[in-house]
């Protein structure tokens, strides 16, 4: 829980320090005002301010604060140049208590720095009361140790929970988000349920933060749900990569993959066995067999020439024919790679034209703007002789022609640009298909070629001689078991890889089942139920006339938000029903955190809730409404301009609440200037 | 023949509007003369002159050519194109006030032309590649070599 206990703000100026100095108790506090401009919003502004809670009224740092805190004070007709502000907040946790001080101008320190004094305010300054200086609005001052929100989060003893951020990672749910479910500011907090809530990158923000103030169950499952969102994506990405390079590598070596599936999937022994690679269609391990095959034949062969002199010419003849065949396929791919770079060539010529082109055309936007600026006739399409509409085009006789207008040309362009940018990339992708096929056949080629030499030399010496031929051929094969033996290798290794990936696919899916079907758990809808009640209670009781049936309204399962057959309730709300709506679901949040031992701390902060010509009658109801509940601190910043809210408070029983008074000027004088503390 | 057409009820043709290239703007176009005047000439520029700069600026070897002339560079530089759309802008820029002629047949920037060259010139985005040629260029290529130029021609195509 969070009590305010005690707000003191100092001003120094030139004429001496103002500021004021209030506390505040238990149950119903009023900051009370004669006249509408004398610093309430001030007041309540320093404590969000020294809670670094400033987002809620939209903005970062001092400039948050209106101007007595940065550039003026006014006292009856002068005014004082403001040279230092800050302010102490003594806040408690039923236990402890901690006063918060921040700056909001002073020289040499950054707004961004708090020190927290473990004692009250009274005690600030005695020998052993401990200080320490902590940072908020920093990244990572949620999360940090010396950060001060993350401190925070430990003194009111609650535990933040991760959730989704919008950049798909996750994120702590941030105090600022859950207090503007209860400082309710006083302008744009009043346009809607919750909607001072400040934009920090949390996906669903005013969702996670109903579901924490109420601690549902649903919170655990959406983090769960997230988890396994992120296996998934992880889990595909691998399995995409070895896939592919499993590929890439049987490819170079000119064999084909069988069996492999592309998308994860639970691999049985079956599935597994049938994962192959193959040769021309042989399975590669069959393929390097008969290598080896062919290898050991060799060996056997008597390696004297005359014992095989009419193998070796026929064997000359079929390796000839070979290596025509091969020439004239490499002759061909050279001539398709050489149209290929051609094309790209021209392709890239004409992007850069085009791109040039955009340029232009970009400029002469823009000059048509500078011409109409200047007041052109021709830059608004009609001719500055005689006032008819032309096109904007100089070219001659083009009257009967509709023209694009530049912007639809840049569009036009843009569009042609993509196409040029496609048609040269899927170019640039045969090119490489070429160039490897273009390799492949050049060592082919060029083993080919070294057969025939040798086969020839061979043929041409003496009988008795070592035939070259079978050793070149022995070396050949050699290297082709060797690299085909790395690949089989390397496949069964990542083989083995693909079943982990399986094995993990499968504890995923299972996860995935064990996630509950039903989104909330019995409590979990206990609780929304409660909160309906109060809510449609409340409602009654503030006089809520929007709807013929309260009963019509529900709590939606989705937003958690009040909502009237499906839809959100405000489009069926006048403006006053409206904030009725506004008051009945804050507290009613609050009831049901009391009833269902929810997260809440406790606080409200109301700043002016008497909006849109609330009726006094029902403004007494939320008095008395906010008096009834237990365990709590609600703040109520008031203007009592009208004889019937000042009723309405005296009607209130005198021991329930506390009167701050705040007199024409909030910031009185409290010191001169030569006895600074 | 008149009712041979079977479908002629069904299909319609829209006239889809067509692309300009940048060149034909009226406002590129004008920007772009108003520049050379301001730029590349001291007391009026001839239409002759526009011309010439103004195709210059169309392709990178336009440019070079140009530079060569105005540099003295080059003999022989026979083709001047003349474009249409030049003397088009010229008449549109005259009647918006951004330019005007003077009595020896030279145009010149009004103030309102003044102006709107100044501000082209002081976004230093908008059309840089030009503003970079046309201060190369600088008032390099005079009336007088213009003159001597197409004095030229009168010899050359005498003999066509």
């Amino acid at each position: 829980m969070l009590r305010i206990k005690r707000l003191k703000i100092e001003i120094k100026t030139s004429n001496g320090i103002y500021g004021l100095d209030n506390t505040f108790t238990e149950g119903l506090n009023f900051i009370a005002s004669e006249d509408n401009t004398c610093g309430k919003s001030s007041i309540i502004a320093a404590i969000y301010y020294c809670l670094g809670f400033e987002e809620i009224i939209g903005g970062k740092g001092e400039k948050v604060l209106t101007s007595v805190y940065k550039t003026t004070i006014e006292e009856g007709e002068s005014i004082w140049p403001v040279l230092e502000s800050g302010a102490y907040l003594e806040i408690s946790n039923g236990k402890e208590t901690i006063t918060i001080y921040r700056v909001a101008k002073m020289e040499n320190r950054d707004n961004r720095l708090i020190t927290i004094y473990h004692c009250g305010i009274h005690e600030i300054g005695s020998p052993n009361k401990l200080s320490e200086d902590m940072y908020v609005h920093m990244p990572n001052s949620a999360v940090n140790k010396n950060g001060f929100h993350s401190y925070l989060e430990a003194f009111l003893h609650i535990e933040l929970p991760l959730v989704p951020a919008s950049d798909d990672g996750t994120r702590k749910l941030y105090l600022q988000l859950i207090f503007a479910g209860m400082f309710i500011e006083q302008k744009h907090g009043w346009a809607d349920i919750l909607s001072g809530m400040p934009v920090l990158g949390i996906r669903e923000s005013k969702k996670r933060v109903l579901e924490f103030i109420m601690r549902l169950d649903t919170l655990e499952n959406e983090k769960k749900k997230d988890y396994l969102r992120t296996w998934d994506s992880s889990i595909k990405h691998k399995w995409d990569s070895l896939i592919k390079e499993i590929i890439v590598l049987s490819n170079r070596e000119s064999c084909t993959t069988k069996g492999l599936p592309l998308t994860p999937k639970i691999l049985s022994e079956e599935d597994f066995s049938k994962i192959s690679i193959h040769k021309e269609n042989d399975s590669i391990d069959e393929y390097i067999e008969n290598l080896k095959e062919q290898y050991n034949q060799l060996t056997v062969l008597k390696p004297k020439i005359i014992d095989n002199f009419d193998e070796i010419q026929t064997e000359l003849n079929a390796t000839e024919t070979s290596i025509e065949e091969f020439e004239r396929e490499l002759y061909k791919q050279r001539s398709s790679l050489y149209s290929e770079n051609s094309s790209i060539d021209k392709l890239s010529n004409n992007l850069e034209i085009i791109d040039n082109d955009i340029r232009n055309n970009k400029d002469a936007a823009r000059l048509r703007n500078l011409g109409s600026e200047l007041n052109l006739a021709t830059s608004k399409d009609t001719c500055p002789v005689c006032n008819q509409v032309i096109q904007d085009t100089l070219i001659p006789d083009s009257g009967h022609l509709q023209v694009m207008s530049i912007d639809e040309n840049i569009r036009h362009l843009n569009a042609q640009k993509e196409m040029l940018e496609f048609a040269q990339s899927s170019h640039r992708k045969n090119k490489e298909k070429i160039r490897e096929k273009i390799t492949h056949l050049e060592n082919s080629l060029f083993t080919l070629r070294s057969l025939a030499k040798s086969l020839r030399n061979d043929l041409f010496s003496i009988n008795d001689n070592i035939s070259e031929t079978i050793i070149h051929k022995r070396l050949q094969l050699d290297s082709e078991i060797n690299s085909l033996d790395r690949l089989s290798r390397f496949f069964n290794n990542q083989k083995l890889k693909l079943k982990e990936l399986s094995d993990l696919w499968k504890d995923y899916l299972e996860d995935k089942t064990t996630l509950p079907k039903k989104k909330f758990s019995d409590l979990d809808e206990e609780k929304i139920r409660t909160l309906r009640n109060h809510f449609i209670s409340n409602l009654t009781q503030f006089g809520y006339k929007s709807i013929l049936n309260i009963n019509q309204v529900d709590i939606s399962l989705e937003s958690y938000l009040p909502v009237i057959e499906g839809f959100d309730m405000k489009f069926d709300s006048s403006a006053s029903d409206n904030i009725r709506a506004i008051w009945a679901f804050v507290l009613a949040l609050l009831q049901t955190s009391n009833d269902k031992s929810g997260n809440h701390p406790g606080v409200l902060i109301f700043d002016e809730p008497a909006q849109h010509s609330i009726v006094i009658n029902d403004m007494e109801k939320f008095f008395d409404n906010i008096i009834k509940l237990k365990n709590s601190q609600v703040i109520v910043g008031i203007t009592v301009k009208d004889s019937d809210t000042r009723l309405a408070i005296s009607k209130l029983p005198a021991d329930k609440y506390n009167l701050i008074r705040v007199p024409n000027k909030a910031f009185r004088r409290l010191s001169n200037g030569n006895e600074t503390m | 023949m008149d009712n041979s057409y079977l479908i002629a009820d069904e299909i319609l043709f829209e006239a889809k509007p067509d692309a300009v290239p940048y060149n034909y703007r009226i406002s590129y176009k004008m920007a772009q003369l108003c520049l050379i005047i301001e730029i590349c000439c001291r007391g009026g520029c001839s239409l002759l002159k526009l011309h010439m700069i103004s195709i210059g600026l169309s392709t990178k070897q336009d440019m070079e050519i140009l530079k060569d002339l105005a540099y003295d560079k080059l003999t022989s530089y026979t083709v001047v194109r003349f474009d249409p759309a030049v003397n088009h802008a010229v008449r549109y820029a005259i009647a918006d006030g951004l330019i005007f002629q003077q009595q020896n047949g030279l145009f010149r920037l009004t103030k309102i032309g003044k102006n709107y060259v100044k501000r082209i010139i002081k976004d230093s985005q908008l059309m840089s590649d030009e503003k970079r040629y046309l201060s190369l260029l600088s008032t390099m290529l005079t009336e007088e070599k213009i003159k001597a130029l197409t004095s030229l021609w009168r010899y050359s195509s005498a003999e066509d």
